[in-house]
């Protein structure tokens, strides 16, 4: 019996048809590639549209090895069909038993590039990570936080916890920042000037609204917490961006003297 | 049959050089060998005006001809106006129902170079019945209110000295009823930190002066900065919009400014029986002029007068297909320059310590910034002010605009 198997599967699989089966691999990963480099070329061409063509190559790659697969199977090897169920029925059984957490992986990444949560580009808290997503791969996904670490996160990880998407494809984001403030402070002064920093840093995206918005907090001392909410023109400039703000508004509560006003140590300006 | 399954991959193979040089000219690369050799001046700074002036002079080309194609605002009146119908009559029937007791503002705006100044200029021309007129330029940008009221108190024409915004306002109201028109509004599109309440301050002074019309003329990437910050769109009633020429009114344009130098340019071949105009040599290399210039009518006027020639011996004029600058400088620019630019398109000028309060950097900095931008002739320098201010290079406003759009640094 193992010894007709292994007939029926040289039968199957002469010499040539395996050489003909790695030329098509070889030639579609090399497709791959020339697709991926051609669309990396066009969205440094087009960087208004980044987003959208980076959400192509995950698909295409899928449909692609989909497609190639089944030209394998059906078009080379062509085997008959009592084989095809048996080798389906294994690898069922297989892969059921022996890879549960990557098939969920690959089961989500699937699901992920059908139904995108995000795409390549967008800002995301994901498996409790915040970063930019810059690469999605069947099983797991690259996220680039604003430290410049690279996180690889399963891909499972959708199916277990929410994900946050800060800018749902597109490219401007919103951004908040939090400043504590002495609760002496003139609030109308410090609205103002927090909405004038943010309306003055040459990264937001005056398209959309600035929203200063004020919190009581208590932190050692009753304090007010001022929340900017701005949008930043490109999220590539998130850190920047906030940090500008910040900067522009610390510098403004000096111009004026506003910083002084406090007399208890724990009164001073906090930023979150 | 060996020739029969041979056929798909011999035309496969014969099809790829054309998908290949497809490809890459579409990724903005060149092939090698395959693409057609591309033609294309590499120096930014002929379309600086000395080098301007140095190339007209050594192609010997008449003052004539350099008058008619000036890229200077045109005067009421000037036959080289062309074209603005729709937006002439909408300003005069604006101007009209301001006669007859509307409270009216105005807001002339439209892409750097499109007109707006010489647009202004006709206006009084067009009036069927006079009407006090009164012209101003800003050329400052106003940083608080002191300011604003001085700036102010220059447009309506005040010698003395206005201490607060409520004694302008009286001021103004107490002048019979005028026109006031203010130009280069992009001044009062400004991202400093302070500048704010200047701005606001401005824009109270003409709502409650509203007896008189005023119209504002401005650039557009400045007015939409100032419609999604202050939200002026909903103060004035009319805004007129001018766009950059079509291949039709680029057209008229030029044969009308070789009409007034008085050259008729060689026909290339059509006879004087075809002809229906005196330059239609120009039509043939019309749709190039437009390609490159995007209709923006300075940048036309370089590329054709540089590919004017005329012959020794019949002095005729003759016009070669104009040749493109490249621009792909632009790509090799990093985030801090293209930033640079965008804040340079919509302010309109820049000085070092407006830049230095804008990006929060040194002066050293900024200047260093700016000088490298100038240096690689994308900006002017002015050194006339006290402090010197720079903007960007009149004919390359369009290309560098499209370039920080596509490239979302503008918007």
């Amino acid at each position: 019996m193992p010894r007709d198997t292994l007939a029926q599967l040289i039968e199957l699989l002469p010499l040539s048809r395996l050489l003909q089966i790695t030329l098509i691999i070889i030639f579609t990963w090399l497709f791959l590639r020339i697709l991926l480099v051609g669309l990396q070329q066009l969205m440094q061409r087009f960087p208004r549209y980044r987003l959208q063509m980076g959400l192509m190559f995950p698909v295409l790659r899928i449909i692609i090895w989909t497609l190639i697969t089944a030209y394998i199977v059906f078009g080379v090897i062509n085997p008959p069909q009592s084989i095809v169920f048996a080798v389906l029925g294994s690898l069922g059984l297989a892969i059921g038993l022996a890879a549960q957490g990557g098939v969920r992986n690959l089961l989500a990444g699937v699901m992920m590039i059908f139904n995108p949560p995000f795409r390549v580009g967008d800002m995301v808290h994901f498996g409790g990570h915040y970063g930019e997503v810059t690469r999605l791969d069947l099983s797991v996904t690259w996220l680039r936080t604003l430290d410049d670490n690279t996180i690889m996160v399963p891909n499972s990880a959708v199916l277990e916890n929410a994900v946050v998407n800060a800018n749902s494809g597109e490219l401007s984001e919103m951004v908040v920042v939090n400043i504590d403030l002495p609760r002496s402070i003139d609030i109308l002064q410090a609205r103002s000037l927090a909405k004038e920093a943010a309306i003055a840093s040459p990264y937001t995206f005056l398209k959309k609204p600035v929203r200063i918005m004020v919190e009581s907090r208590y932190d050692f001392n009753y304090l007010l917490r001022l929340v900017i909410k701005a949008y930043v023109v490109d999220v590539r400039f998130e850190g920047v961006f906030s940090s500008d703000i910040t900067e522009r508004f610390i510098e403004a509560l000096n111009a004026q003297g506003i910083e002084n006003s406090h007399t208890h140590p724990a009164e001073s300006v906090f930023i979150d | 049959m060996t020739k029969n399954r041979l056929t798909p991959v011999l035309t496969a193979i014969s099809v790829f050089p054309r998908l290949y040089r497809r490809a890459f000219k579409l990724f903005g690369r060149k092939a090698a060998q395959l693409a057609e050799p591309i033609n294309l001046k590499t120096d930014l700074c002929l379309a600086q005006s000395t080098q301007r002036d140095q190339l007209y002079s050594d192609m010997a080309l008449p003052d004539n001809l350099l008058q008619a194609f000036t890229s200077d605002p045109l005067t009421a009146g000037d036959m080289r106006f062309i074209g603005r119908e729709e937006q002439s009559s909408r300003l005069l029937t604006a101007v009209e129902l301001w006669r007859a007791g509307r409270k009216t503002m105005i807001a002339v705006t439209g892409p750097q170079g499109c007109g707006i100044t010489s647009f202004l200029q006709q206006l009084p021309a067009q009036v069927s019945s006079p009407v006090n007129w009164h012209y101003s330029q800003l050329t400052r940008r106003p940083c608080n209110t002191t300011d604003t009221l001085t700036l102010l108190s220059e447009v309506v024409g005040c010698d003395q000295l206005i201490a607060s915004v409520v004694e302008l306002v009286d001021y103004i109201n107490d002048l019979p009823p005028t026109v006031f028109v203010i130009d280069n509004g992009h001044f009062l599109a400004c991202r400093i930190m302070g500048a704010h309440e200047a701005i606001r301050v401005f824009g109270a002074v003409m709502v409650a002066t509203q007896q008189h019309l005023w119209v504002l003329g401005c650039q557009e990437i400045a007015w939409l900065r100032m419609a999604y910050i202050f939200h002026v769109d909903r103060y004035f009633s009319e805004h007129i919009t001018l766009s950059l020429f079509n291949d039709t009114e680029l057209g008229l344009c030029l044969s009308t400014r070789l009409q007034v130098s008085g050259i008729t340019l060689n026909t290339g071949g059509i006879t004087a029986d075809q002809q229906s105009q005196p330059n239609d040599g120009l039509g043939q290399q019309l749709s190039t002029l437009y390609r490159l210039s995007n209709g923006k009518p300075d940048i036309s006027f370089f590329y054709l007068l540089g590919s004017l020639i005329v012959h020794s011996e019949s002095r005729q004029w003759d016009i070669t297909p104009a040749i493109g600058l490249d621009f792909s400088l632009l790509k090799q620019l990093i985030s801090e320059e293209l930033f640079t630019l965008a804040e340079l398109a919509s302010h309109g000028h820049l000085t070092i310590d407006d830049h230095r309060s804008m990006f929060r950097c040194s002066r050293e900095e900024s200047w260093l910034l700016l000088e490298h931008l100038y240096q690689q002739c994308l900006l002017v320098r002015n050194d006339n002010a006290d402090e010197p201010s720079y903007h960007l290079l009149p004919l390359y406003s369009d290309v560098i605009s499209r370039f920080l759009t596509n490239a979302n640094y503008l918007y």
